[in-house]
């Protein structure tokens, strides 16, 4: 039998046509992933965990990624993003396929799920205290969300925070790490033996890699945690830490900025973000030395 | 129960949806949405008010309840914004999906689009496309060809984006491409519009019916045809918004559209339950049957449930007829064989290659 099975992904592999999909439960959300593309399948096998490739939940959005379509499948070969059969994007190399698959999962959440308030932000706890990172991309965001998902906290997301609207509540969306350029090296350096995808060179947004968060993270996917502070990072440089706390006005409008859904959400999303800065402490941090982040912190969560 | 096309019609035309289970739901929830049509339906037979439905279908509906609702405060919105910002312009009509919201009535109610068209005279084009520009409304990044096909071409711009808040804007200038030499007198059409509550010119119902007809049977290329398909049908629901037979004749005959009108009332009567004004029924009777286009249309403007080799068949033969209706012989061939260089160059030396000879000319 598994001859059989064998020879029928090599005769899908050859003609290139899609094998069945798999079904990719990642709470709250499920997906079905359909591809021929044997790298994105490689790099889905390494970067998540066995358990959650399971039939067990309903899928919520049907993903496809989907050779080029006439020269293109041939030369200078395409991946074509579909979700629920609609093309969202304009192909990309086929060797960027599998970023692309992680920026479509991205798209589907951020466009179409508004049980949440979504936030453009890692979010990460220590035990079951929360801290959401806001930031535009290029803030280093994801190289501190890396570094703390490694050094003892866990990670609910890297680039969406799905909040549960009008309460202080998070729910994990546990998905790998992106990184970019020059925190691809870096990364290598600090944790060698973390499970790393193939780079996706010359993207849009330059060398992309993702990065599977550890184990306590994935083990933790349905655990909710409730914020304690919301911190906008801006990694720069040379520079020591400074510290602006901000106040309720500041702390909102940097808060709208980064949100995806707040104003499709109306006064739902507004009273939410409201809830959030009468509530939380809000800084704005510059940095370059992450363990001088990590100690700051630590200070904000034991001073509640 | 079989969840084919005509039962799925069948709980549209009676605003009654059966109990589904949960795995039932997650098998229709995705083809609804490719449809374009969770929220509609949705808002249509009250799903969100069913006793029991289970939650998966709760907040994938109210997912697309909110989606909807969110599309229609903007819409209102930015045509405010257009109005104000075009006001020295003889007329700024909103047509087709803003149009519909616009008019606050069950046609716009759910009905998603993605970008809102506009009609404005074609002596004032330039002047409207700066004042839109000076105002955030920027044409996206495109192939130079493309940017002269259309301007040479078609009967609008380039769209539109605005740099903020990403809506985009199709400005037009006729309702067909000039190219295909049909383009009617919009004189004749400009007397047929209304305002609506809010102020905002939209075209009346006869106008409206006509438009969409057009925009539905001279397409190459249908995407949503049950969508479409369903507006037609919504127009004629509400007897006193309905347009009035004799005045929708007359359109079509001064206009040139008579195989378009008929298409469309066919196809609105066969796939739906809507029943036609004896007028139109009679009138529908003395005209060309054309067994085989009436054929192709079906398919395509049924909901898409399964896949089935008619609807792929039908789409081809309906890309290929749009296509050769829209332009002139010669005029296809050096379009055809531009892409094909194009496409064919873009392979061979890759596209990158291609746009930085474009940055170099510039």
């Amino acid at each position: 039998m598994s001859s059989i099975a064998t020879l029928l992904t090599i005769v899908s592999r050859v003609l290139n046509v899609s094998t069945m999909p798999v079904q990719l439960s990642l709470p709250p959300f499920c997906f079905s992933i359909d591809t021929a593309n044997s790298l994105v399948s490689e790099n889905l096998r390494r970067l998540y965990p066995v358990e959650a490739f399971t039939q067990a939940a309903l899928v919520d959005y049907h993903l496809q990624l989907l050779p080029g379509v006439g020269i293109h499948r041939f030369y200078h070969q395409q991946a074509r993003f579909l979700c629920d059969g609609r093309e969202p994007f304009t192909p990309l190399p086929a060797a960027h396929g599998y970023a692309m698959l992680e920026w479509g999962m991205n798209w589907a959440i951020a466009s179409q799920e508004f049980s949440h308030v979504i936030v453009h932000a890692g979010v990460l706890a220590f035990g079951d205290h929360a801290v959401m990172f806001p930031a535009p991309p290029g803030s280093g965001k994801s190289t501190l969300t890396l570094w703390l998902a490694f050094h003892g906290w866990r990670l609910l997301s890297d680039e969406m925070g799905l909040l549960v609207p009008n309460s202080l509540d998070v729910l994990p969306f546990v998905r790998p790490i992106c990184l970019k350029n020059r925190s691809i090296e870096l990364a290598k350096q600090w944790l060698p033996d973390a499970v790393y995808s193939t780079i996706c060179h010359d993207t849009h947004k330059g060398d992309v890699i993702h990065v599977s968060p550890p184990e306590l993270s994935w083990q933790h996917k349905t655990r909710p945690a409730q914020l304690r502070a919301i911190v906008f990072p801006k990694y720069q440089a040379g520079s020591a830490l400074q510290i602006t706390k901000l106040n309720q006005a500041q702390a909102f409008m940097e808060l709208a900025n980064n949100a995806f859904n707040m104003s499709l959400l109306g006064q739902l999303g507004f009273d939410s973000a409201l809830l959030l800065v009468e509530q939380l402490p809000v800084y704005q941090i510059q940095y370059a030395d992450l363990s001088e982040v990590t100690q700051f912190l630590h200070e904000v969560l034991d001073a509640i | 129960m079989q969840f084919d096309a005509n039962w799925l019609q069948d709980c549209w035309d009676s605003r009654q949806f059966p109990q589904l289970t949960a795995e039932q739901w997650a098998w229709l929830i995705p083809r609804l949405r490719r449809e374009q049509m969770l929220a509609r339906l949705a808002l249509r037979c009250q799903l969100l008010e069913t006793p029991d439905l289970p939650d998966y279908a709760r907040r994938h509906i109210q997912n697309a309840c909110r989606l909807a609702h969110k599309q229609q405060m903007q819409v209102e919105c930015e045509a405010e914004l257009l109005q104000q910002l075009l006001a020295d312009l003889p007329y700024c009509v909103f047509l087709k999906g803003a149009a519909y919201s616009l008019m606050s009535g069950a046609l716009g109610q759910g009905r998603l689009y993605s970008d809102i068209d506009i009609l404005v005279p074609q002596a004032q084009l330039t002047a409207t496309e700066q004042a839109l520009c000076l105002h955030g409304f920027i044409p996206d990044d495109i192939d130079p060809y493309d940017d002269r096909y259309y301007r040479r071409w078609s009967h609008e711009i380039p769209p539109l984006r605005h740099a903020n808040r990403g809506t985009v804007l199709d400005v037009h200038h006729q309702i067909i491409p000039p190219i295909s030499g049909r383009a009617p007198d919009l004189t004749r059409l400009l007397q047929n519009v209304r305002q609506t509550e809010q102020g905002f010119t939209v075209l009346s119902p006869e106008a409206m019916f006509l438009h969409s007809a057009i925009h539905l049977f001279c397409n190459e290329e249908i995407k949503h045809g049950w969508r479409d398909i369903l507006d037609l049908c919504l127009m004629f629901e509400h007897p006193s918004q309905a347009p009035a037979p004799e005045k929708l004749l007359a359109l079509a005959t001064d206009t040139g559209f008579s195989l378009e009108l008929a298409l469309a009332l066919r196809c609105v009567t066969e796939l739906t339950k809507l029943a036609l004004p004896e007028a139109l029924n009679d009138w529908l009777d003395m005209q060309p049957t054309r067994p085989v286009l009436s054929w192709c249309f079906r398919q395509v403007l049924q909901p898409k449930l399964q896949q089935r080799w008619q609807v792929s068949l039908a789409s081809f033969a309906l890309t290929l007829r749009g296509h050769w209706l829209k332009m002139p012989l010669a005029i296809l061939l050096k379009h055809t064989l531009y892409k094909l260089w194009r496409g064919g160059a873009a392979a061979l030396i890759g596209d990158a290659a291609l746009k930085a000879k474009k940055q170099q000319s510039n």
